[in-house]
């Protein structure tokens, strides 16, 4: 034997002295053996019994037993397995945090209870709040203080308002909007309206910077508008994607770029769609970034300072997810020179009651 | 506020590794006509399964009428209410109208059934659809048009939540598109839901409150109302430009002559077409083409008029032997219908050649030769030996280069793009063009513009069997809004 069949051999061993550490593969094992044997014992009866030509009725009984079994183990074993297996691997992916605590068919009710204990202790109040940290992060970056910066930001605008430069005023006042908006807690849902007219502040802002390069639209699809906007969503949800959008989409840009936010409702969901005309992204970016966003992540709680824009989206996704579930998030279009579509979706929550 | 039929969210959909679906997020709102333009042909025919029935999927979540019927941890594999109409039709032949629609119902348990009572009430929804079919006429004796109305009018009777038209337009006319078009918008306004799926989006942009881009099994961009123009989609395609230098031109070497002919659907068609041209054959009723190339093949003589070729009256013998004397067709789905599975690459390249040679001359050394001409243009698949595993590319590269190789004055191409993706439509193209460049005359018989004006050379609309319009190069700009 030449020694490389020997090195063969013996990892073959490893593998199965691996794979049979696992109470699955035994189960599995010994279910075969079980088979097997009843088949090869069915196989004697029916010899005997074609050589006896008696036992007709209980051979028949027997190999509908078999098949009957077979097809129970099939459906009622095999199957829910295979998929609860498939749960944990998504799990393992980390494409799915919720779909392991509400499996159709747990393994064992001590599995089972473990999970849940660890679901509470998971406790993903606290991912949120690290979320949510993450958000106030961001939005200071600057680590300015937020008192410090009003009242200075005040002080500008009488200054201004006394030397008659009404422009500066006007500037410095929705500044301080801005960031008091920002800044302020996070912790509660706001209302639709509150997020467009955080944005519009936002919008006024950049104008000073862009001036007529940069436009911004609002679109209701067929529902009625004053509706729409008591709609609640998670504060700062928009701001940062239209900063991604005018930042990475639009400033580097030649000529006018236009960003366009639609508003679509279905029976429960928000729908809401950021559109900018900036130089999009390239297809494989697109493509980690949209498998990254199918996910919930923690990755990126300190952020590195040149993929802020990233983050941003990312947190909000995260955001999104864990307060009202998997199914909720954020999915993007983008196609080189053309533009990018960031489609947010949320549930419909209208005062404190999901629709 | 509007109400969702369908949602797809996140779904993936992988076989044996191969990734169908990735990542896909699509919802159609009750009401609505969805376009669907498949840039590559990856994920399509996965995603029309996956509405149709609920599947394993390896990730996603997908909704009917906002129920969750299908997620990834679990597959019911049950059938959701969704018809598709396809090119190829699905009721069956030898049964009636109102039995196709009433008869195969699912559901249906009646013992004792009343065709009176069948047939008026098929009879009601016809009135509604401004149609005339028979109710008791056999499937098979109704036109295409009339087949895909009764498949319509199935897929509503029977409360398809959904009804998918998967790339109906290569069957049917302009004039009974359009009416198929005007069926769609009445009954999208009375809330049925369509997912109208095609590869021209001159076609989808027509009818469609959205339009969805699908590229490599996942969707990369919904286009709103708004934004079905031209400009909108033109990043998304590829240009269909001739990237090679253009044919030499001929002027006044004719081929082929058509004087006043009629036939049963001819009336007094008269055209020229000469060496090394493309002319386009539009029939806007679709209904000359079986008579044009019964006329070529000799199986149909004119009614009156005649035909001129190479300068000579075509005679019933010369249509008899029309393969010798020059004329060559490629039909509609060409790679399914004239290639032979158990021969070779080099031998299908050799099938039609062989009848030009003479007997002693040795086989082996004109594959050979073949080989050595060919291998340059299409590359290391002429050594294949099983053409079944060969991609749709090459198989059409082995269609048209057959044709290539065995140099007829003249061929006959009946809807060339049926059926494939834009960038299999450009190859074609280009393919058509390298004919060109050979001299030999094409002739595209076509039932829509799609792409045939990026090749031809002239354009002739055809209506109730007269040519009402011949278009030069240099008019093309203007077919769109004649047509």
């Amino acid at each position: 034997m030449s020694i490389g069949s020997c090195i063969h051999k013996k990892e073959g061993m490893k593998m199965i002295k691996k794979k049979s550490q696992y109470i699955s593969y035994r189960i599995a094992v010994i279910f075969e053996a079980i088979i097997l044997l009843n088949f090869v014992m069915l196989l004697l009866y029916t010899f005997i019994a074609i050589r006896e030509q008696k036992y007709g009725i209980g051979l028949i009984a027997c190999y509908i037993s078999l098949a009957f079994i077979l097809y129970a183990g099939y459906k009622w074993v095999y199957k829910p397995y295979i998929e609860t297996n498939k749960t944990y691997s998504l799990f393992a992916e980390g494409l799915i945090l919720q779909g392991i605590f509400e499996l159709r068919c747990p393994l064992s009710p001590q599995i089972n209870k473990a999970t849940m204990r660890f679901k509470e202790m998971l406790d993903t109040k606290e991912l949120i709040s690290i979320s949510k940290k993450q958000a106030e992060y961001l939005a200071l970056q600057n680590q300015i203080n937020p008192h410090f910066l009003y009242n200075t930001l005040e002080g500008i605008r009488s200054e201004a308002i006394c030397a008659g430069m009404d422009g500066v005023a006007q500037m410095t006042e929705t500044l301080a909007k801005f960031f008091r908006y920002t800044i302020s807690n996070v912790d509660n849902l706001v209302t639709l309206e509150d997020e467009l007219s955080n944005i519009e502040n936002y919008y006024s802002i950049q104008q000073y910077r862009f001036g007529d390069r940069l436009r911004v639209s609002i679109e209701y699809g067929e529902e009625d508008e004053k509706d729409v906007l008591m709609f609640r969503l998670p504060k700062l949800t928009l701001q940062p994607i239209v900063e991604n959008s005018i930042y990475h989409g639009i400033e580097r840009k030649i000529g006018i770029g236009n960003l366009r936010i639609k508003i679509q409702t279905t029976l429960t969901r928000l729908i809401i769609t950021i559109s900018d005309d900036g130089l999009g992204m390239n297809e494989q970016q697109l493509k980690v970034l949209n498998k990254k966003l199918r996910q919930i992540s923690l990755d990126g709680v300190a952020p590195e300072p040149n993929k802020k824009g990233g983050i941003a989206i990312m947190n909000v996704n995260n955001r999104i997810k864990l307060l009202f579930g998997e199914e909720y998030g954020i999915y993007i279009y983008s196609t080189p020179n053309v533009g990018t579509d960031v489609t947010i979706t949320l549930p419909k929550i209208k005062g404190l009651e999901i629709l | 506020m509007r109400e969702e039929i369908f949602r797809m969210e996140n779904v993936t959909s992988k076989s044996f590794g191969v990734t169908f679906l990735e990542n896909i997020n699509l919802n159609i709102f009750k009401g609505e006509i969805l376009g669907l333009i498949p840039i590559n042909r990856q994920g399509k025919s996965s995603l029309i399964q996956l509405m149709c029935q609920n599947l394993p999927i390896d990730y996603g979540r997908i909704y009917f009428n906002n129920d969750l019927v299908n997620f990834y941890e679990h597959s019911s594999y049950s059938i959701n209410r969704v018809y598709v109409i396809e090119q190829k039709s699905k009721l069956i032949q030898d049964l009636t109208v109102s039995d196709n629609i009433f008869v195969l119902k699912r559901g249906f348990k009646k013992y004792i059934i009343n065709n009176k009572v069948l047939n008026m009430q098929v009879d009601r929804f016809l009135k509604e659809m401004e149609v005339q079919i028979d109710p008791d006429e056999l499937i098979m004796n109704l036109n295409p048009f009339e087949q895909c109305i009764v498949e319509l009018l199935k897929a509503i009777i029977s409360g398809a939540n959904l009804i998918i038209l998967n790339d109906i337009s290569n069957i049917l006319s302009i004039v009974d598109l359009s009416k198929i078009h005007e069926l769609l918008k009445f009954y999208s306004k009375k809330g049925k839901t369509f997912l109208y799926v095609g590869n021209h989006h001159e076609d989808v942009f027509k009818i469609c409150n959205r339009v969805a881009l699908m590229k490599d099994g996942s969707i990369i961009k919904v286009l709103d109302e708004a934004e079905l123009t031209g400009d909108s989609i033109k990043p998304y395609t590829i240009d269909f430009e001739d990237a090679k230098p253009s044919a030499k031109k001929y002027d006044g070497q004719g081929i082929l002559r058509f004087e006043n002919v009629f036939t049963n659907y001819m009336n007094n068609m008269s055209f020229s077409v000469e060496k090394g041209e493309c002319v386009v054959l539009l029939d806007t009723n679709n209904t000359i083409y079986s008579d044009l190339l019964q006329l070529m093949n000799g199986e149909q003589r004119p009614k009156y008029g005649s035909i001129i070729w190479n300068e000579k009256i075509f005679t019933k013998k010369a249509a008899k032997d029309a393969l010798e004397n020059g004329i060559a067709v490629i039909m509609e789905d060409a790679t399914q219908n004239m290639l032979f599975d158990n021969l070779s690459y080099v031998e299908n390249l050799y099938f039609l050649v062989d009848k030009k040679l003479k007997s002693y001359n040795h086989k082996s050394k004109v594959l050979k030769s073949i080989i050595g001409e060919y291998e340059n243009i299409v590359g290391e698949e002429i050594h294949a030996y099983d053409i079944t595993k060969l991609g749709l590319t090459s198989l059409y590269n082995l269609v048209y280069y057959r044709i290539h190789l065995y140099n007829p004055k003249i061929v006959f191409c009946v809807q060339p793009f049926s059926g494939a993706d834009m960038y299999l439509r450009k190859h074609i193209a280009d393919l058509i063009r390298d004919l060109k460049r050979k001299g030999i005359a094409v002739i595209i018989l076509a039932v829509n513009i799609s792409d045939t004006l990026s090749i031809a050379d002239r354009f002739l609309v055809i209506e109730h069997g007269f040519i009402v319009k011949d278009f030069l190069k240099e008019e093309f700009a203007s077919i769109q809004s004649m047509v």
